[in-house]
């Protein structure tokens, strides 16, 4: 698996303090007369930097045109993704069946569509779980300090140790395949990089001036971190969970594809390159496995560079 | 422009000088435009001299000096124009190559932080050595090291030996310069750089690294361009001044006349700025309001709208003064309309 | 440097307890009698009910949790990872087995994936904003975005089945009772390379930021001062500093490896641990997955050590 997020972790969040030091540095160059260049909200100016990075936009464009096929996907297949039809066995494309049939004759093209079903969800679903749960544990770490900080990130440091597939493998095996427990297990297996990133950004939060201030007046914790902490956190916690998504969807076309995945016979993308391990499919049948696997590229490939442009949007130092 | 190159000429030049820089102009792309950060300079030295180019932060001294030995960063500084000529060769006009030989044999520099400027995970020996390998083929690695050694022991590092073997990280503030002038003679250059040279050190280390300039240039009779905002150390080491504002040169002088009777209120000011005896606030007294942004000058003189001597008069707001003599025949040079009325304030003041 | 290896052991203490602790869970969960799983089938074979009653108690599975815990380390720290479901052998014995040739191949995909990612980063980094360091970002992030079962399918497609360069798949040609090495060396490109790709993304772009921050570090400023060559200054002085993170994201990408592994020996059938772990979760071998994701993850938290050790070794500000 390609996890690039694993390895945004510690580095990102580096470059991230490196990012709001520096920042304030030029700020304080700049004194009086930097003021001008304030005008613009940082969200405005990171909306702008977002629209001028091309790749960025253009993902999103994939991102949204293949989100709309996925929902449409029952209006809109030429078949019954599940349709067994022993008369069309593995056809080439044709003016029938755009990309052809499988080894039970189900239409390839109906079948992709179904798929970005599956994968779109457990992306979305198992990013935003995981996100969630390493916000929280994040946030109680980078707030409670001390012994509780050592023991959660203790607890983070065990989790990205095990191989993420391997383990995730072994507990789809035991608890049964299902598109609920592939969600839960990957964000029970992926929560720990958005985790890293919220506390560390929460710890530098609670050293600046205008949160002491705020402690010192007396206000709770509860309400530092709304006031205070979602705004920082958000960022960099975008970014995370964009990067997870991708994380997630590869990691579901990978359990798919080595057969423990969601139940059969629904189609998803992973499952279907599955049959591309057999030499005669690989050989003579590249319609059966080019497709769902350009599809998984793309869509990851998409995922990464919207990251990457939410990244530089907001922390544009960070490629200079 | 060439008004130093044609004072120079009046005093007729029995001298060749060592480097001379003419008509030096340096923008620098930047997020907020081009920064004009060097305008049309032009400075001598001879042999033996110490040129000190005091101003403040910004005005663009690192930079004109950088710029002559190719140190800047190719993608942001742009040259517009200039010479420098250097034992018969326009620095600016040598390729890399040729620039190499250049740099760290005859011309030295010795940057601002000792802390940042030496490689922290090579050890200051080999890092010394490395200057002398650089430029003599023949050096043998143990040959170069006992020379480090000798160099260390030379601007006064106790214990050279091992400290040639130690990391950057294992000597003080104070040491690591000393180490930094000790890697800087390693090739006995004929030109100095030291650029800001004791700004991060304390001031009792700071006298300790002036003695040690001092003692190096005696050994090696070169000349020194110093770099600094200290006028204290102008004071103490230096022969002749050029006051940098805005990117341009605005006062040349004599040490002493400099400091006897600034041709420019900008020097005046500086001087002003000066913490005297007695002064109880450790910090400087900065002259008030900012240097102009280099992006969008303004027009007439850079500093007018700082001048305690301009009055808002109309001369300075709508031309910018030429680096002139302040009286027919003097080698003082000043950039100010009005330099004469200084003198009649001096007077006023005594 | 000794003391500093023995306080950074200190600190993964913890850790490995969590791990123990986890995999543990695994245990728990597994389907079927934990004294029968630790039991090799000839002991089941003729242990009558007593003697296993006798194991359990033993065991201390008749114990509360805790004590069922404990018993289970001291038979871990004793070697014994459980005995195969359906092999008549000790776990131990067949990871050990297995261990070599990943090993070859972990080594070599590791070794191209650093030296092409830190070349390409660092050229990219000189060259920043060219079309040189655009492209290099632009196919990294492609690396990291294709699924590696999916480039393991083309690259078999390509290069063994149409261009019939290298073999489909296996250690060495089977019909060869006495392989040559450049026979082995043949079989090994392939895997190496597509294991490879995954872990390049990550390798370029973050010595390309590290090498990015250290060019315009003072020092490198000076080595140019005293007249050395451009080159002999990135690579002399810059390198090595920029390598200095870089040991930390290495440590990161282990576990991608280890999920890289099962994937690509099991499409490349390589004889190593990965398709060990495939087999058994098709052959539903459940003690031999929970032995290797315990192994794999605290072979991660001894890598993570090496990684910090590496470090001081390049930064002698850390050895003290
Ligand atoms: N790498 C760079 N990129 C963009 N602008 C730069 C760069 N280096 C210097 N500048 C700008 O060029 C101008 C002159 O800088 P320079 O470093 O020469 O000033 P200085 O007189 O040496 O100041 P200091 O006393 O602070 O060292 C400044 O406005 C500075 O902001
Ligand atoms: S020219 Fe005018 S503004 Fe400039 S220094 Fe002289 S008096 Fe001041
Ligand atoms: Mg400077």
């Amino acid at each position: 698996m390609s996890e690039n997020v694993q390895t945004a972790v510690p580095v990102a969040g580096r470059s991230d303090e490196e990012g709001i030091g520096r920042r304030r540095e030029r700020e304080v160059q700049k004194g009086g007369n930097g003021r001008a260049g304030q005008a613009l909200s940082p969200s405005r100016l990171a909306i702008r930097r977002f629209r001028h990075h091309r790749l960025a936009m253009a993902s999103v464009l994939l991102l949204s045109l293949l989100l709309l096929l996925a929902v449409l996907a029952p209006l809109i297949s030429p078949y019954d993704p599940n349709a067994v039809n022993t008369a069309a066995y593995r056809e080439p494309p044709s003016g029938a069946h755009w990309l052809g049939t499988d080894s039970a004759g189900r239409d390839v093209l109906s079948r992709l569509l179904h798929g970005a079903r599956v994968s779109l969800t457990v992306g979305i679903a198992a990013a935003v779980s995981a996100t969630g749960l390493g916000t929280l544990l994040g946030l109680i770490a980078g707030i409670f300090r001390g012994w509780v900080d050592a023991i959660i990130m203790r607890v983070v440091d065990v989790f990205l140790s095990f191989p993420p597939l391997v383990v995730i493998l072994l507990l789809v095996a035991i608890l049964g395949p299902s598109v609920t427990t592939i969600i839960v297990v990957i964000a029970a297996f992926e929560w720990p990089t958005a985790c890293r990133i919220v506390r560390q950004v929460s710890l530098s939060v609670r050293e600046m001036d205008y949160v002491l201030s705020a402690r010192a007046m007396g206000s709770g914790s509860l309400a530092i971190v709304r006031r205070h902490m979602i705004g920082p956190v958000l960022p960099p916690l975008t970014v995370v969970a964009t990067l997870l998504s991708a994380n997630a969807i590869l990691l579901e076309a990978a359990l798919s594809f080595l057969g423990l995945g969601v139940e059969r016979p629904n189609a998803t993308w992973g499952g279907m390159l599955q049959a591309a391990q057999s030499m005669t499919i690989l050989q003579e049948m590249p319609w059966l496995w080019l497709p769902p696997g350009v599809a998984i590229a793309a869509t990851v490939l998409s995922i990464n560079f919207m990251g990457d442009g939410l990244r530089d949007a907001f922390d544009p130092r960070q490629r200079l | 422009m060439n008004e130093m190159a044609e004072a120079r000429e009046k005093r007729g030049a029995e001298r060749e000088p060592l480097l001379s820089v003419r008509d030096l102009s340096v923008s620098l792309r930047s997020d907020e435009g081009l920064v004009q950060a060097v305008r049309n300079i032009g400075w001598d030295i001879y042999d033996g001299e110490v040129l000190a180019i005091v101003g403040e932060s910004g005005s663009g001294k690192s930079v004109s000096v950088n710029t002559l030995l190719g140190l800047m960063r190719q993608d942001v500084a742009i040259v517009n124009s200039g010479h420098a000529e250097f034992g018969g060769r326009d620095l600016l006009n040598l390729g890399e190559r040729e620039l190499r030989e250049v740099r760290g044999k005859d011309i030295s520099v010795i940057f601002q932080d000792p802390m940042a400027s030496f490689n922290p995970v090579k050890t200051i020996g080999d890092q010394i050595s490395e200057a002398i390998r650089v430029h003599d083929e023949r050096a043998t690695r143990r040959w170069a090291w006992s020379r480090s050694i000798t160099l260390l022991s030379m601007v006064g590092v106790p214990n050279p030996e091992l400290r040639c073997k130690q990391y950057p990280h294992q000597y003080s503030g104070g040491m690591r310069q000393r180490a930094m002038i000790a890697m800087a003679m390693a090739n006995r250059p004929r030109l100095l750089i030291a650029d800001e040279p004791t700004t991060a050190l304390d001031m009792t280390i700071q006298a300790q690294i002036i003695d040690v300039l001092r003692l190096v240039q005696k050994e090696t009779g070169g000349a020194i361009v110093l770099i600094t905002h200290d006028l204290g150390l102008v004071a103490e080491l230096a022969d002749r001044v050029l006051v940098m504002y805005a990117g341009k040169i605005v006062e040349s002088a004599g040490v002493v006349e400099l400091f006897a009777s600034p041709r420019h209120p900008y020097t005046r000011a500086l001087l002003e700025s000066l913490p005297r005896i007695g002064d109880q606030s450790d910090e400087l007294r900065s002259i008030s309001g900012q240097m102009p942004s280099l992006v969008e000058l303004p027009e007439g003189c850079a500093f007018h709208p700082r001048c305690s001597l301009s009055h808002d008069r109309q001369l300075c707001r709508e031309l910018e003064p030429p680096l002139q003599e302040t009286n027919s025949g003097s080698e003082r040079l000043s950039a100010c309309h009005f330099s004469r009325e200084l003198d009649e304030l001096d007077i006023f003041d005594r | 440097m000794l003391s500093y290896v023995g306080r950074r052991l200190l600190i993964s203490v913890p850790v490995l307890f969590g791990i123990l602790g986890i995999s543990f869970i695994f245990v728990q969960m597994l389907p079927g009698d934990p004294v029968r799983a630790l039991m090799s089938p000839e002991e089941l074979a003729t242990a009558s009910p007593e003697y296993i009653e006798q194991r359990r108690s033993e065991l201390g599975l008749d114990k509360p949790i805790f004590v069922q815990f404990a018993a289970w380390i001291g038979e871990v720290l004793q070697g014994n990872l459980g005995h195969s479901f359906r092999r008549n052998t000790p776990v131990a014995d067949m990871i050990f087995e297995r261990i070599g040739p990943t090993a070859i191949l972990a080594i070599t995909a590791l070794s191209i994936a650093l030296i092409i990612g830190v070349l390409l980063g660092t050229f990219a980094a000189l060259k920043q904003n060219s079309w040189f360091d655009y492209l290099s970002s632009v196919t990294s992030m492609m690396a990291v975005s294709i699924p590696n079962f999916f480039l393991g399918l083309m690259a078999i497609y390509i290069f063994s089945i149409s261009l019939g360069i290298f073999p489909t798949g296996g250690m060495r040609t089977l019909a060869a009772s006495n392989p040559s090495a450049l026979d082995r060396v043949h079989h090994l490109i392939l895997p190496a390379l597509v294991l490879a790709i995954n872990l390049i993304g990550p390798y370029v772009r973050y010595t390309r930021q590290s090498m990015l921050e250290v060019i315009r570090q003072d020092y490198i400023t000076t080595a140019r001062a005293k007249g050395v060559p451009w080159m002999k200054v990135v690579f002399g002085h810059g390198l090595r500093n920029a390598l200095i993170p870089l040991t930390t994201v290495i440590a990161i990408q282990v576990p991608i490896l280890l999920t890289g592994l099962l994937v690509i020996e099991t499409i490349f059938s390589w004889p190593g641990l990965g398709r060990l772990t495939f087999e058994s979760i098709m052959g539903r071998d459940y003690p031999v997955i929970v032995a290797i994701v315990f192994i794999s993850a605290v072979f991660v938290v001894l890598f993570n050590l090496l990684a910090d050790v590496t470090a001081a070794a390049l930064d002698p500000r850390i050895r003290l």
